[in-house]
């Protein structure tokens, strides 16, 4: 036996030790847009006794782009900021999320970003965490809780409208009837289930529009490859996918499989609406691949979230409860648009921009959080 | 003899011919695998038995099948193996990491320029074999109990994964990927040929030679094992290092068939893993199942998913039916035996 347990060992290290060699000179090319802009945070995260203030970070998860992707543009805007971030990880489950709450209690932090497991789970130790000086802000789902701080989110009922009314257009444009795969993410989670309502709030009644939904693929990508692979091949009336959550690589390979990956404009094109804007679905709007998106994205909803722990924590200022940002739709043309989250892969965190006040102008969304500044 | 005295012997042998017929493991796995099939054809109007619905299912099964057939190994020597499905997603990051040739890395586990595919490949089983070896040396010789093991490992892994990957989706991947998870040859899907191909030297190996016998005889009375002369702890040590080698190489064709790396491809391979070996009529005390049933319980499952998924099954209802699904299985299987 230790002729092959030694041998083996021996391999795994040396492969080891030549891989952490060989990835320390790593010189990221930086992608051209959209420029840093200056750091109005400075000095806003450090108290008057020198000490900076402490946050912390709660996800659901962190097995997903979108959320790694939330996480460092907080880590990002609170560093600036001079403040610190530390991250927890609730894993879907509640339990550990109410532990992980306890804990932050306990270690007296100035306050906290959270994006809960589910809406129920976290209100109570939210209360908790607020009785005790610590305020929480939310984004994505809303917690329920009276003693909120402020919750951040792109209006996930707005992003299935949006959905739904790019394929009613689509059906008015070209008078071709749809049947759409309407791929769940999960139907556990409430901003699905919101994503589901809005987009039938707009497409159910529609004589040229079909929609049969799928299981759930709890945002894992092999099994929205197995769904769209199977219905796709065994309903050839299938044209249009709505994806209402990031698995673009997974259901794309299904349609390729079937043969049905087709460019817009080509014969037997599925049309695809899908959010929330990951680089994989940037990159097959580029391709010609989907048609559109929905921007769903974490980092609008984490900026306003260190917005409003900055202001509210360090500045002492009063915040509004909510902020629900219309969800915009993107289309072939509008990839290269400034503050994708889906274009920012690669790009240091330090040099990532902090969003300002008139983007949010020009979405139409007037209430939102000014930027803080010292 | 009179006629009812012939009759009654008739009876007795038209009973005792079911018997037999029910008594071989994988007949009646057969049955059931036809009945389904032919349950689905009806409901979904033939959609289901389509020859290119067929090679979709098959394709949607291999991955998942050739993990069941790592597990097999491990249930045969009474071990369990719950890291299968962490170690088939730490495997896929890595590879995902190493072939991918877009954009700048993503964390220290990626090095600057995209490793030979035929290295990143090898690493990828070297991987699987070195972690399956790390649960077979605190199994066999450590005597600490594989649930635990196997959980807390498949824990590492996880936290392994997101250390590599920081929780990105990684693509750009290397295009001969490809042609293992979208290839096709002589009209059958690749995967489906490399679980094919798993599955026939796994049973070549469990059924003629002296090392799948003594897997079975370990499982079946480790003591007894022992007292003949058989190397206990090699054999679960080996066990596991297969099982371990399975989970890559599952990785590998999920790597393939995504063209796309994330420690979120796949769910809950260790405990489908384990559901397909326990339809397929393995007993998880160890010592009994066949391969032949490992593969038809994978098939099983697939079918099922497939079926419903063809039909548009109220989703509410899918998990619904899978789970009575393998109760009647286990059910049927434990009758039988008795």
């Amino acid at each position: 036996m230790k002729k092959i347990v030694i041998p083996l060992l021996a391999l795994v290290t040396v492969v080891s030790i030549i891989f952490a060699g060989c990835t320390q000179s790593a010189t990221p090319s930086v992608p051209s847009e959209p420029e840093p802009v200056l750091n109005p945070y400075e000095g806003l995260g450090i108290k008057t006794d020198g000490t900076p203030y402490r946050f912390a970070h709660v996800p659901l998860f962190l097995y997903n782009e979108w959320v790694a992707m939330g996480h460092g543009y907080l880590m990002s805007a609170f560093e600036r900021a001079g403040a610190t971030i530390d991250l927890f990880n609730s894993n879907l489950d509640a339990a550990v999320e109410m532990a992980t709450l306890q804990d932050i209690q306990a270690n007296e932090y100035d306050g906290i970003a959270i994006l809960p497991v589910d809406s129920a789970s976290a209100g109570a130790s939210i209360d908790s965490l607020w009785a005790a000086g610590i305020p929480a802000v939310s984004w994505d789902y809303k917690p329920a809780s009276d003693n909120l701080l402020c919750h951040c989110e792109e209006d996930q009922y707005l992003l299935g409208q949006v959905g739904g009314q790019f394929f009613v257009d689509y059906v008015e444009r070209t008078g071709e009837p749809l049947k759409i795969l309407e791929l769940w993410a999960s139907m556990a989670q409430d901003g699905c289930i919101r994503r589901h309502n809005g987009f039938h709030s707009v497409v159910d009644g529609n004589p040229l529009i079909t929609v049969v939904e799928s299981a759930p693929t709890n945002h894992a990508l092999e099994p929205a490859q197995t769904i769209v692979l199977d219905q796709f091949s065994a309903d050839p009336e299938l044209n249009a996918l709505w994806a209402m959550a990031d698995t673009y690589e997974g259901y794309t390979q299904g349609l390729a499989f079937c043969d049905r990956r087709i460019r817009i404009g080509d014969p037997g094109h599925v049309v695809i609406f899908t959010g929330p804007g990951e680089p994989g679905a940037l990159q097959a709007l580029r391709d010609g691949i989907v048609d559109a998106v929905g921007s769903m994205s974490c980092w609008v909803e984490c900026d306003l979230v260190s917005k409003a722990l900055l202001t509210y924590v360090c500045l002492g200022e009063d915040v509004p409860s909510e902020q629900f940002v219309p969800p915009i739709m993107i289309g072939p043309d509008d990839t290269e648009q400034p503050y994708l989250y889906g274009n920012m892969r690669g790009i240091p965190f330090d040099d990532w921009p902090i969003i300002p006040d008139e983007y949010y102008e020009s979405r139409g969304f007037s209430d939102y959080i000014p930027t803080p500044s010292k | 003899m009179t006629k009812a005295t012939e009759q009654a012997v008739d009876s007795k042998k038209v009973r005792n011919r079911v018997r037999r017929i029910f008594g071989y493991e994988n007949t009646i796995l057969a049955i059931i695998l036809i009945v389904i099939t032919a349950v689905l054809a009806i409901f979904s109007k033939g959609r289901t038995v389509t020859r290119a619905n067929i090679f979709n299912m098959l394709l949607n099964t291999s991955v998942r099948g050739i993990a069941s057939i790592g597990q097999l190994f491990v249930i045969l020597t009474a071990g369990i193996d719950l890291s299968v499905g962490g170690l088939a997603i730490f495997a896929t990051c890595l590879g995902g990491l190493w072939t991918t040739t877009g954009g700048s890395p993503v964390s220290a586990w990626q090095p600057v320029n995209s490793l030979p595919f035929g290295l990143a490949v090898f690493l990828m089983m070297i991987i699987g074999i070195g972690f399956g070896a790390f649960n077979g040396v605190f199994v066999s010789r450590l005597r600490v109990p594989p649930l635990i093991i196997t959980l807390a490992l498949s824990q590492i892994l996880a936290g392994l994964s997101y250390n590599a990957t920081q929780g990105y989706t990684i693509f750009n991947l290397h295009p001969a990927l490809n042609f293992f998870g979208m290839g096709r040859v002589g009209g059958m899907p690749v995967p489906v040929i490399v679980f094919v191909a798993v599955a026939v030297v796994a049973y070549f190996v469990l059924h003629y030679t002296t090392f799948g016998r003594s897997v079975y005889a370990t499982g079946g009375n480790p003591v007894s094992s022992w007292l003949s002369g058989l190397n206990v702890p090699r054999i679960l040590f080996s066990s596991y290092i297969i099982c371990g080698f399975l989970a890559a190489l599952s990785g590998f064709i999920l790597l393939a068939r995504m063209m796309a790396a994330s420690m979120n491809a796949i769910k809950g391979l260790e405990l489908d893993s384990i559901a397909a070996v326990v339809v397929g009529g393995v007993s998880l005390a160890g010592g009994r199942g066949t391969l032949v049933g490992v593969v038809l319980g994978t098939i099983i499952l697939g079918a099922i998913n497939n079926g419903m998924n063809v039909m548009a099954v109220n989703p509410a209802y899918q998990d619904i039916v899978k789970g009575v699904i393998i109760i009647v299985a286990v059910t049927i299987d434990m009758i039988r035996r008795r």
